[in-house]
């Protein structure tokens, strides 16, 4: 009897193989992610949305010589997979040369096998509203208005080439966020897990609740230079920008990176190391990217240095480095990203760090943030779900949110305390940060 | 897929479903890219499968399946009806929908050329030479790209209605960047995200005549990386062309998504400032502003036949002479607001995702001036253009804006260029600060394909019309410290 989650490996690569072998391609490289998502969304303290859905894609990437086409399909039977084969071959016999292509990886080291968390694939519709349950019974106790999400997802990714390369992995990732609100206030609390049964509902809904309680009433503080703990979904956030836009070694090619020639520099504070992790247990394990290489770690920032980029086969190609295995998606022309990110702790709780702050702004979370600026790592967005005012070491109330407009390498040189605890998001994980003269250009009116 | 929603709806009925629609979707995406003279993507993507929405026990279920077939259909509408009772525990008021005739029926797109009849050569061949103008202006990234996707989606619902839409857009663009001490810059042409893009045929990339604007705007990179700074200070902004459809996108076509406004988006993308109590009375902008949602305008993106619940398009007040006087609904959130109809604009991306509120093309509706006249009546101002980065709070009242280039206006003239202009306010002071709404001569409908909402995310195409509009005393200039 099969152990698989969704889908085994030899049926999953037998499709691979069934497009390759439809190709006429030099070279063909056949991805497949097969998905069985499950989501329930709440909101008014009743779930609105119950909704689920499967679907198995496969692209081909398929070369004659220079000369590459990329065709997809959903349809997976036989015709199927000989009309995306066609498809991609016919383009890629129609077009010009695209001179960057370094060919397809051949085969080498093995991916480390990753499997996803049974539990995952059990926390169905009944379970994951027996867990909205929980939270809407905190949201009520606490006369609070609770919305959010609950998902579970069964992915399978599967990579084949025509050079004899071979990777699979099948994932899980489940989720719950909530935001409970009051009257003039709202709290926030959220997790990722690759087991369902590690996400403790009730403890996330407390803990929003909480935040929601202690938001109330909030003063209205005036922008400019703060001192300002991030709590880790700030720093989340921020440093998943940054991996997006500074440590892509495409911006970096383009002159469009804030990391462009200054590889070996001080970019940043001595207390900040920044890895891409793909294979540490506290995130969401891939094992390999899009062109069936294996991730590999890599230090991005070593203690305040900017230490290296992540790499696909094409700018490791064009900058005379190794792949690091970062490739996206077969038509994505993003570049390489890193997807597993790690900030490494320091000693403080969040506690002593507020105990230690004579005025400062505490931030659970930003929302809407974007690069003003990628040439110079400027971040702007909201504070959101609970932003608070610090004075002589303590908490003493909520405050109306308010807008930053931060160059992120420069606060990242003004880092004094890091968090000893972490918290992940999907693509990153990191303790809370305190920032000194943390720059909010902006207020808003709630 | 006819067959296949209809015996879906059927099932989900005889399983206890009151209500079921299906939707069965078969599209296709083509897109070539050309970066640095090498066709950097050429791809040919194809998906189709069955979307089954039901309502059980008065909770909503949504199930979809990629498998055309009779066992798949059947067992989408079993998952769809078991998703709704699992969540039927929590609803104390089941789901009411406004009415709605269930209309049978067709349409289509309407095509002067169809991108069937443009061979990949000459696609390339455009993109090629558009690449060679640009680089010829000694810019480090110049990128062309064009795009064509057709959907054909069947509509049933267990009301009756039956509607088949045969759908073609089409778009392109050129991105040009240059590097420079100060990092790098971009021009795009028409606009960024995307270009231009409408539910129209080849004659869209024809009008949009690339080849003779792919020299200026790579120029204009160039010059950007020498440009000064943009000042910081209040000063008077015009918005034109992609930037204003933006503006508008952000901060009024999403807080009017009547979804959002009743809190089932609180968690992740927010809510609205615009609560019901507003409606009718609160002055969101100068009597100048006058902004309509309409789902007919022809060729536009976010323009339809049907909205994916079969409530026929329409064109609807959002707000006029600055009040603010309606909202984009769904049948439900319209009979939750004792609505008598929806005003259609519930979509969904591709088959697999459940409808949301989504815009249709909301627009700034022409005003009486010239852009020329109102730029010579601007003693001290910027005219900036092209979106490159975009901010607004979850309730979408504080926002802030970056563009691809600025122009000072000084006395009435254009006095030269800055970099990278920014601008930052709130939602209603800033549309109330609006005295100028440029007249129908450059007023068009930008096409924006990227607009994301929901979980999973759904990514819509929606339309803008606008022209250009100015804005007083608006805070310009946002990464230096006061």
């Amino acid at each position: 009897m099969s152990d698989a989650l969704l889908m085994e490996r030899e049926r999953a690569l037998e499709i691979c193989d069934r497009a390759i072998g439809a190709s006429t391609a030099d070279q063909t490289e056949v991805n497949l992610l097969a998905t069985d998502s499950g989501l329930t969304r709440f909101a008014n303290n009743y779930i609105h949305q119950s909704a689920g859905e499967t679907n198995a894609v496969v692209y081909v990437r398929a070369a004659f010589g220079q000369k590459v086409g990329i065709a997809s399909t959903n349809d997976t039977s036989n015709a199927g997979l000989r009309d995306v084969a066609e498809r991609a071959c016919g383009l890629a016999q129609a077009t010009s040369s695209d001179e960057d292509f370094p060919g397809l990886p051949p085969p080498g080291e093995e991916p480390v096998p990753v499997r996803g968390a049974q539990k995952t694939v059990e926390f169905g519709p009944s379970q994951r509203a027996d867990a909205i349950g929980h939270c809407l019974a905190v949201a009520k106790e606490h006369d609070q208005t609770a919305a959010g999400a609950c998902s579970a997802d069964v992915m399978v990714h599967a990579v084949a080439n025509s050079l004899g390369l071979r990777a699979y992995q099948e994932n899980t990732v489940a989720h719950m966020r909530m935001v409970f609100s009051g009257e003039d206030s709202s709290g926030y609390a959220e997790a990722y897990a690759e087991d369902a049964s590690e996400l403790s509902p009730r403890i996330l809904a407390e803990s929003a609740a909480r935040k929601c309680s202690l938001a109330a009433g909030p003063d209205m503080v005036e922008p400019g230079r703060w001192d300002v703990i991030l709590e880790p979904p700030a720093v989340t956030d921020a440093i998943f920008h940054l991996g997006l836009f500074a440590f892509n070694a495409q911006a970096c090619l383009e002159g469009r990176s804030a990391i462009c020639g200054r590889l070996g520099e001080q970019v940043c504070g001595e207390n900040i190391t920044l890895t891409d992790a793909p294979l540490d247990p506290r995130g969401i394990r891939r094992a390999f990217d899009f062109e069936g290489v294996p991730r590999r770690s890599v230090e991005l920032i070593d203690e305040g240095v900017a230490a290296g980029l992540v790499h696909d086969r094409r700018t490791a190609a064009k900058s005379g480095a190794t792949t690091t295995g970062h490739a996206g998606p077969p038509s994505s022309t993003w570049g390489p990203v890193p997807l597993n990110l790690f900030l490494r702790p320091g000693d403080a709780s969040v506690e002593e760090m507020i105990a230690e702050t004579e005025r400062g702004l505490l931030v659970t979370r930003f929302h809407y943030t974007n690069m003003l600026d990628p040439s110079a790592a400027v971040l702007t967005g909201m504070t959101r779900d609970g932003t608070f005012l610090i004075e002589d070491g303590e908490v003493v109330g909520g405050v109306r949110n308010l807008r930053f407009t931060e160059n992120l390498l420069e606060a990242l040189s003004r880092v004094d305390m890091i968090g000893n605890e972490g918290w992940l998001d999907e693509y990153a994980w990191a303790p809370a940060l305190r920032v000194r003269d943390f720059r909010f250009s902006g207020a808003t009116e709630f | 897929m006819e067959e296949l929603t209809r015996l879906a709806v059927e099932s989900a009925i005889s399983v206890g479903a009151s209500y079921a629609d299906a939707r069965g979707v078969d599209s296709r995406s083509e897109r070539v890219r050309v970066k640095n003279g090498s066709v950097e993507a050429l791809s040919d993507s194809r998906s189709r499968g069955l979307g089954v929405r039901v309502i059980a026990d008065g909770a909503w279920g949504f199930a979809g399946c990629a498998e055309p077939s009779e066992r798949a259909a059947r067992e989408a509408a079993d998952r769809a009806v078991e998703l709704a009772r699992a969540a039927a525990g929590t609803v104390d008021e089941p789901v009411e929908l406004a009415e709605v005739e269930p209309a049978v029926g067709s349409a289509a797109t309407e095509v002067a050329i169809d991108p069937d009849d443009v061979p990949l050569d000459d696609r390339l061949a455009l993109l090629m030479e558009c690449d060679r103008l640009m680089r010829a202006e000694g810019v480090e990234v110049a990128v062309g790209h064009v795009s064509v996707l057709r959907s054909s989606k069947h509509f049933s619902s267990s009301e009756g209605a039956s509607i088949r839409q045969e759908r073609v857009e089409t778009g392109g663009g050129l991105e040009a960047t240059a590097v420079g001490d100060c990092g790098a810059c971009r021009r795009s042409y028409p606009s960024s995200h995307g270009g231009q893009v409408m539910a129209r045929g080849w004659e869209v990339i024809d009008e949009l005549d690339m080849t003779s604007h792919a020299g200026r705007t790579a120029a204009e990179a160039r010059q950007l990386v020498d440009a000064p700074e943009c000042p910081s200070g209040v000063r008077d902004v015009i918005l034109a062309g992609g930037q204003l459809a933006l503006q508008l996108h952000e901060s009024c076509g999403h807080p009017i998504e009547l979804d959002r406004v009743l809190g089932t988006e609180a968690s992740f993308a927010g809510t609205s400032f615009l609560t019901p109590d507003k409606l009718g009375s609160f002055r969101y902008g100068s009597d100048v502003v006058n902004i309509t949602a309409d789902a007919t305008i022809p060729g536009g993106l976010g323009s339809f036949a049907w909205d994916d619940e079969g409530v026929p398009a329409q064109r609807s007040w959002i707000v006029r002479s600055g009040i603010f006087t309606g909202y984009l609904t769904s049948r439900e959130t319209a009979a939750q607001l004792g609505f008598e109809r929806s005003n259609g604009c519930m979509r969904a991306d591709g088959w697999g995702r459940m409808p949301l509120i989504r815009m249709t093309n909301i627009n700034l509706e022409p005003g009486e001036q010239s852009r020329e006249a109102i730029i010579a009546s601007t003693e001290r101002g910027i005219l900036m253009e092209d979106n490159l980065s975009w901010s607004i709070d979850d309730r979408r009242l504080n926002f802030q804006f970056g563009c691809e280039i600025g122009w000072l206006i000084e006395d009435g003239e254009i006095a030269g260029m800055v970099r990278q202009p920014g601008y930052t306010g709130i939602t209603p002071r800033f549309w109330r600060s609006c005295d100028a709404v440029a007249d129908a001569e450059t007023w068009r409908v930008w096409g924006v394909p990227n607009c994301g909402k929901g979980e999973p995310m759904q990514t819509a195409r929606v339309g803008h019309g606008v022209s250009a509009a100015r804005f007083r005393d608006v805070q310009v200039g946002v990464t230096e410290d006061e």
